[in-house]
């Protein structure tokens, strides 16, 4: 008897390759948990404390000085651009001042006023860590991103991607993994890694006969991350790859990459 | 036993170590005295104006529009996107994506019926990211009233490209000039050498020189 059987659709997600699922669940994570654009802001104003305050006609420390802010004046910021902070004064006029010199001033409220260069402070409490990096994949070429997460003190989750190009095949890699730092709050902070992913080998076009290839991995590794200012680090990491592909013996590969991450 | 196996050894040891040292601070940390930290704090907390409170204006998204003369073969009008990350007054991180086409090789065109690329192969793309200093920042007037902003910038970059359906590690280093309308809109001029290796004619290191026009603005 010839039986009918219903045929199993499976939504459009489950039928992307297996690394592009992870990205489009990444990206509904990262949408989910912060509002990209966040809401009107309201004008902010404090009063100088301190006797004087330079204001720049650009936001770089070399546009020339045009105005003075006194002590006891009330102003009003308006924006930032990375460690400038532009000002309107009580008679209309528009300069950039740098942000170091907030802290020499005080909320119309009497509120605190913590706008100064993110410092070590923030590095202690970095949640968010985005950064690339140029490194080697088994003595071939490789440029890499990275994202990740800080669940607790010393635990984060990690994201990465690499492409390394070489004259002979082209390797991409997608890996997801724990990083631990025992001394997260240290200026040169170690590190750990234990991660698995896939990588996809495809093999230059002008090599006809070979095939492309996909395999999973598991990866152990170590660096080190140093703080150098505002909210930046170098990262520097060996990792070990263990293959595990269809053939009998597995396969070692080793990399290093040399990074730099921004936290937030 | 195989030294891999000893460094995966020494790595478990290490995480457990890091986090056994962990426990033993947080620990500590609980037990300070908890009655006199009640005391001192007092109840109400001083209001804090911070960072996100302002907005800020270190992203940038823009697009350009140029020509990309790809060595040997011929000059073609190429378009990209441009992702930017301002950190400070002086160093920028940039993402490009771009898009061209390869035109037919002077021994294409002079040797009669020989073709080196087939049209999917003449497809070119690349992205990279690079690091951008602002080397001479400065102002532009324009009349008597107006002057802008303005930097010369100088960048290095490591990317990819694709072309002849296949993938090359491509170094890239350039400069241009940013120029800013307002605080939230900047034209770019911009030219750019990638560099990579291939061997479609023969193999040799290429310069592929890009010279482009943008817009962008700052959110």
């Amino acid at each position: 008897m010839h039986i009918l059987q219903p045929i199993k659709r499976r939504h459009a997600l489950f039928r992307l390759p297996y690394y592009l699922r992870f990205l489009v669940l990444a990206i509904i994570l990262l949408a989910s948990s912060q509002p990209v654009f966040a809401k009107k802001k309201d004008a902010l104003q404090v009063i100088v404390t301190d006797t004087f305050i330079s204001v720049h006609t650009g936001p770089g420390r070399g546009y020339p000085i045009f105005h003075v802010l006194e002590k006891g004046e009330t102003i009003t910021l308006l924006i930032r651009k990375n460690d400038w902070i532009k000002v309107l004064t009580r008679k209309g006029q528009e300069g950039w001042v740098n942000r170091k010199f907030m802290v020499d001033t005080v909320g119309i409220n009497d509120e605190l006023v913590d706008l100064g260069v993110p410092g070590p402070d923030d590095y202690s409490n970095r949640q968010w860590e985005l950064g690339f990096s140029v490194g080697e994949f088994e003595s071939i070429e490789s440029l890499g991103i990275h994202g990740a997460y800080r669940m607790t003190k010393n635990l984060s989750a990690e994201l990465r991607f690499t492409q390394a190009t070489g004259r002979f095949s082209n390797s991409q890699l997608i890996s997801w993994g724990l990083v631990h730092q025992p001394f997260p709050e240290w200026r040169i902070s170690p590190f750990f890694t234990l991660a698995n992913g896939q990588v996809s080998i495809a093999p230059n076009s002008n090599l006809s006969q070979a095939q492309d290839r996909q395999d999973n991995f598991f990866m152990v590794g170590a660096g080190a991350y140093y703080y150098f200012s505002h909210r930046f680090m170098i990262r520097f990491e060996y990792n070990s790859y263990t293959t595990l592909p269809d053939r009998d013996e597995n396969e070692n590969i080793g990399e290093w990459k040399l990074g730099l991450s921004a936290f937030f | 036993m195989h030294y891999r196996n000893i460094a995966t050894l020494l790595l478990s040891a290490g995480l457990l170590l890091g986090s056994v040292a962990t426990l033993a601070q947080q620990t500590t940390a609980e037990t300070d005295n908890p009655v006199l930290n009640k005391i001192i704090t007092p109840d109400l907390e001083r209001r804090v104006i911070t960072e996100d409170q302002l907005d800020s204006e270190d992203w940038e998204i823009g697009i350009y529009t140029g020509v990309l003369s790809i060595e040997d073969f011929g000059s073609n009008s190429v378009t990209g996107v441009r992702f930017a990350y301002h950190m400070t007054e002086d160093f920028v991180i940039e993402f490009n994506y771009g898009i061209t086409e390869a035109k037919k090789s002077s021994i294409e065109i002079l040797g009669g019926g020989i073709t080196l690329l087939t049209d999917d192969q003449r497809a070119y793309s690349y992205y990279n990211t690079s690091l951008v200093y602002n080397i001479f920042q400065g102002e532009v007037f324009f009349g008597k009233n107006t002057a802008y902003n303005s930097t010369f910038y100088i960048l290095a970059g490591a990317g990819n490209t694709t072309f002849n359906e296949n993938d090359y590690f491509t170094y890239s280093i350039g400069g241009g000039l940013r120029f800013y309308l307002n605080d939230f809109i900047a034209l770019h001029a911009t030219v750019k050498d990638h560099i990579f290796s291939n061997d479609i004619i023969e193999e040799k290191t290429t310069n592929n020189i890009e010279a482009t026009l943008g817009i962008s603005m700052y959110f």
